[in-house]
């Protein structure tokens, strides 16, 4: 008896292998897009990317891919006519696999008949894995995604000076993206920042890429350093105002030394009725009762940290403070006989009665605070804490005012400083005021620190293009202007051999050589760059060119130009303004 | 009879008949194979082939070998159905009694030749319908049954167009295949010529009966057909017609009327002999290609297009198997 049993397994992990090499293909064409896409974006500059990621965009899609056509059902019936059609066996599988169950009279002969044929197969042979259509076109997809891609960052094809001119984006590239990491890693970064932050990352990307021309480049420099010190100075204000905090909660830590709450504190801020009230009372007292010392005046409250507060009650002297008891006591006692006779009365005047007993009655008890806050923070102002105090804060503020003035805070200044920190909070008894100040204070320590960042960042954006708004503080990347020890410098351009060069419009450049003001030698080279700050002017060119031929007159005048280039500094004008003035 | 020896039996049994008639017939490889499907089928053939091709030695060579009675009829403008069917005549016994006899007529056979059928004028051509169709004639209100097996060959001239009538389309159904019988290649040309200038001409033996045929009818029938394989026919039928949803361009173009359902049987029927001559056991898509031709190109009505464009029927059922080739897709297909 035959065995007539049919095993299409061999066949069916065939074409599963089969799938899943066509979806290899698929998916790698798709990658291939995809790559090709982001090789598009990254040559444009819109979106940079690395080998890694476009082998990683090409590969994913494949090895998906190919999962999911490996893991996809294999039915017998579609196997069966496969095997039909690529084995020439002319639909014995497929007439055998639909008639399984009947038995006609050629059904068992037909049976055999297929056993035996698909047994002589073999089911590489049948399902042979070829290099189709799909992988050729898969192969093209990636071929041509990473030419795009190869020739928009291959340097060797451009000419030697372009390829000097990479390395040192190349470089510079590296000295913003340090830069700019840190700020990406901080946590506490504000939004605003790490847009910065990812902004100079980008910068620093297309540098490295070369895909920017210097004159772009020190543009886009120039923009991301004036954004740099906007963020820096926004870095000192909130500084500033943690210090504020910090300085207002030493007030308060110390006036609760000595028994001051502030609620009690919060009382003697006036509302409009009480100024109003106080004003009237004042008034009844006389002419003369209304001179107060002044003694705590804004400014002094500023210095306390009390700026929020109202002094009006504070500077209340004595004498006026017991007349003004005095009085509000008379009041008091006139009100209590009105509302004892209280039948004459109508509604409205009997509860006008009790609130003006009510203001009286609180302005009784703001006075007496009023009293011993005087006192207590008079004797603050005398002790030596509060001068410890106020030289810390002061030191606080300087270097605050250092940072914003674009000079980074050194090492050694935030050591000291973050000793002075320890020393005040050693001043305060009350733990919990001294940890709210410590924490406030370093706070603002560490925008101070941030606020070097920042200026690193804008350092690192324009010294390496010689532009600076002098304001970065690192040594080496030099100052903006002109001096005995720095000097414009920048790429591209610049003519130094003493032959002229034809530049853009009437203009020709030259490296100019010589003495001035008999200081020894000095070099100094025109650059072709936009201006480093501010916006493009708006002053017509015409308009300004007079003022400067005729300070560049007075100059050759007072013999500041040197003599051989005084004609050379004539001509200049005059090519730019045909002479006219 | 299990399936294995029922198609030995058919194979050598068409092989026997075959071998028989190619001791006479020299070449004509494809009519003596369609009209030996023709006969295992229990279809008539239309022949048609420039005079002198040897379609009436082939007919009465198959006789001989299958050991069949054979009639020719050479079909003329004069000719009446009586002459086919036979008629009624008043005939007197020998007690001088006289009475109405039938006399058959020489469809009255199993092997029928009708030479140049398309000479006849169309009511004779259709006194052989009802013997097609029904395998019996009426005649004076009664039916006379044909004997089994019995094969139609008719011929037609396809040059001489001249007092000729075409073959009504119900008629040209009727035939299972439409065989075209090509001129002899020269080598075969001059196996003729030997053959037949010579002493020996050569004669066919008897290796069959017409039990064996109906025998082999019956086995043909038994072979199984795939559905996908049944619905690849259909397509080919379905795709001669030019208004159907499946019909191919060429039909579109060129066909008036696509194939009847005669047609898809003749298609499968075909494909299951030529499958059991192939040794297979079950009917391949190829089997219905290769019948697709003879069982079709006389189905297929073309029109004004075609005829402008000198398209045949042969190229119009080429295409429309072209088209459902190319929509026959591997179900794997990686």
């Amino acid at each position: 008896m035959q065995d007539n049993k049919l095993d299409l397994r061999p066949f069916r992990r065939r074409v599963r292998v089969l799938r899943a090499w066509r979806g290899l293909a698929l998916g790698l064409l798709l990658g291939g897009v995809g790559g090709l896409v982001w090789a598009v974006l990254d040559v444009t500059g819109v979106w940079f990317t690395e080998w890694s990621w476009l082998g990683l965009v090409f590969a994913g899609p494949a090895v998906l891919c190919a999962l999911v056509a490996l893991l996809l059902p294999v039915g017998d019936d579609a196997v069966a006519r496969s095997i039909d059609r690529r084995a020439g066996l002319r639909d014995r599988l497929g007439t055998m696999i639909e008639r399984n169950e009947a038995h006609d009279s050629f059904d068992e002969a037909l049976r055999h008949d297929a056993t035996r044929h698909v047994s002589e197969l073999r089911a590489r042979s049948v399902f042979p894995v070829r290099v189709g259509r799909w992988q050729y076109i898969a192969a093209c997809a990636v071929a041509l995604a990473s030419l795009v891609f190869l020739l928009g960052n291959t340097w060797y094809v451009l000419s030697p000076e372009a390829s000097k001119a990479k390395a040192e984006m190349e470089k510079i590239a590296a000295q913003i993206e340090r830069v700019a990491k840190p700020v990406l890693d901080r946590k506490d970064a504000t939004e605003e920042e790490r847009d910065f932050a990812n902004q100079l990352d980008a910068f620093a990307k297309r540098l490295e890429k070369g895909r920017m021309t210097k004159e772009e480049a020190m543009q886009r420099a120039n923009e991301l350093a004036k954004q740099a010190q906007k963020l820096s100075e926004k870095r000192t204000e909130r500084a500033f105002e943690k210090m504020q905090t910090a300085r207002e909660q030493l007030t308060m830590a110390k006036l609760g030394e000595k028994g001051l709450k502030k609620d009690q504190l919060d009382k003697l801020n006036l509302d409009s009725s009480q100024k109003q009230l106080l004003d009237q009372l004042q008034r009844e007292l006389g002419p003369n009762q209304r001179q107060s010392d002044d003694k705590f005046n804004s400014e002094t409250m500023q210095e306390l940290g009390l700026q929020d507060m109202d002094p009006s009650l504070l500077n209340l002297t004595d004498e006026q403070r017991d007349m003004l008891r005095e009085m509000i006591q008379k009041k008091l006692n006139d009100i209590d006989k009105k509302l004892a006779n209280s039948q004459n009365l109508t509604e409205d005047e009997l509860q006008q009665l009790l609130d003006q007993k009510q203001a009286l009655q609180e302005m009784q008890d703001q006075l007496d605070i009023s009293e011993e806050a005087r006192k207590a923070l008079e004797e603050f102002m005398n002790s030596p804490e509060y001068k410890d105090i106020m030289k810390a804060v002061q030191k606080m503020r300087d270097a605050a005012q250092q940072v914003n003035d674009g000079k980074p805070l050194t090492e050694e200044q935030i050591k000291e400083l973050e000793q002075m920190i320890e020393e005040l909070a050693e001043l305060l008894k009350d733990s919990k005021y001294r940890d709210m100040v410590i924490e406030q204070l370093k706070a603002a320590l560490e925008m101070l620190k941030q606020g070097k960042a920042l200026g690193l960042c804008q350092g690192a954006c324009l010294s390496p293009f010689g532009l600076n708004l002098g304001i970065n503080p690192i040594r080496g990347f030099g100052q903006g202007g002109r001096s005995k020890d720095d000097f414009f410098a920048g790429y591209g351009g610049i003519n130094k051999s003493d032959q002229e060069e034809k530049g853009e419009g009437q203009t020709n450049l030259l490296g100019v050589r010589g003495q001035r003001r008999n200081e020894g030698e000095e070099w100094f080279v025109e650059v072709k760059a936009p201006s480093a700050m501010g916006d493009r002017t708006s002053v017509p060119y015409g308009k300004v060119l007079p003022q400067y031929k005729d300070a560049a007159e007075k100059s050759i005048e007072r013999q500041e130009i040197p003599k051989e280039h005084e004609k050379r500094v004539r001509e200049y004008f005059e090519s730019l303004g045909g002479g006219k003035n | 009879m299990n399936g294995e020896q029922a198609a030995t039996y058919f194979r050598d049994t068409i092989q026997a008949i075959r071998a028989e008639i190619g001791q006479v017939i020299v070449g004509q490889n494809e009519v003596v194979e369609g009209v030996l499907v023709c006969l295992a089928a229990n279809g008539h053939a239309l022949l048609e082939g420039m005079p002198g091709l040897g379609k009436t030695l082939l007919v009465r060579t198959l006789s001989q070998a299958v050991d069949l009675p054979f009639s020719r009829i050479q079909f003329t403008p004069d000719m009446m159905p009586a002459d086919v069917t036979g008629t009624n005549v008043l005939a007197s016994d020998e007690a001088g009694a006289r009475r109405f006899e039938f006399r058959r007529g020489p469809v009255f056979t199993n092997l029928l030749l009708a030479d140049e059928i398309n000479r006849a004028t169309p009511k004779t051509q259709s006194a052989l319908l009802e013997a097609m169709q029904e395998r019996s004639v009426t005649v004076g209100g009664h039916r006379h049954q044909l004997s089994e097996p019995f094969l139609v060959m008719a011929t037609q001239n396809p040059v001489e167009q001249e007092g000729t009538y075409p073959l009504p389309e119900a008629q040209l159904d009727r035939f299972f295949f439409k065989l075209i019988v090509p001129f002899p290649t020269r080598d075969e040309l001059a196996r003729i010529v030997t053959t037949t200038t010579g002493t020996h001409s050569g004669e066919a033996k008897n290796v069959s009966t017409g039990e064996d045929v109906l025998k082999i009818r019956e086995i043909v029938r038994e072979v199984p057909v795939a559905e996908a394989v049944l619905q690849y026919g259909l397509s080919i039928v379905v795709g001669t017609h030019p208004t159907g949803e499946d019909a191919s361009p060429a039909a579109r173009k060129y066909c008036r009327y696509g194939a009847s359902p005669r047609g898809a049987q003749a298609l499968v029927t075909a494909g299951k002999i030529y499958a059991l001559l192939d040794g297979r056991y079950n009917v391949s898509k190829e089997d219905l290609k290769r019948a697709a031709k003879p069982a079709l190109r006389h189905r297929i009505i073309l029109n004004f297009e075609a005829e402008a464009d000198g398209v045949t029927p042969d190229q119009v059922v080429g295409e429309v198997l072209d088209h459902v080739e190319a929509g026959d897709k591997d179900p794997i297909g990686v």
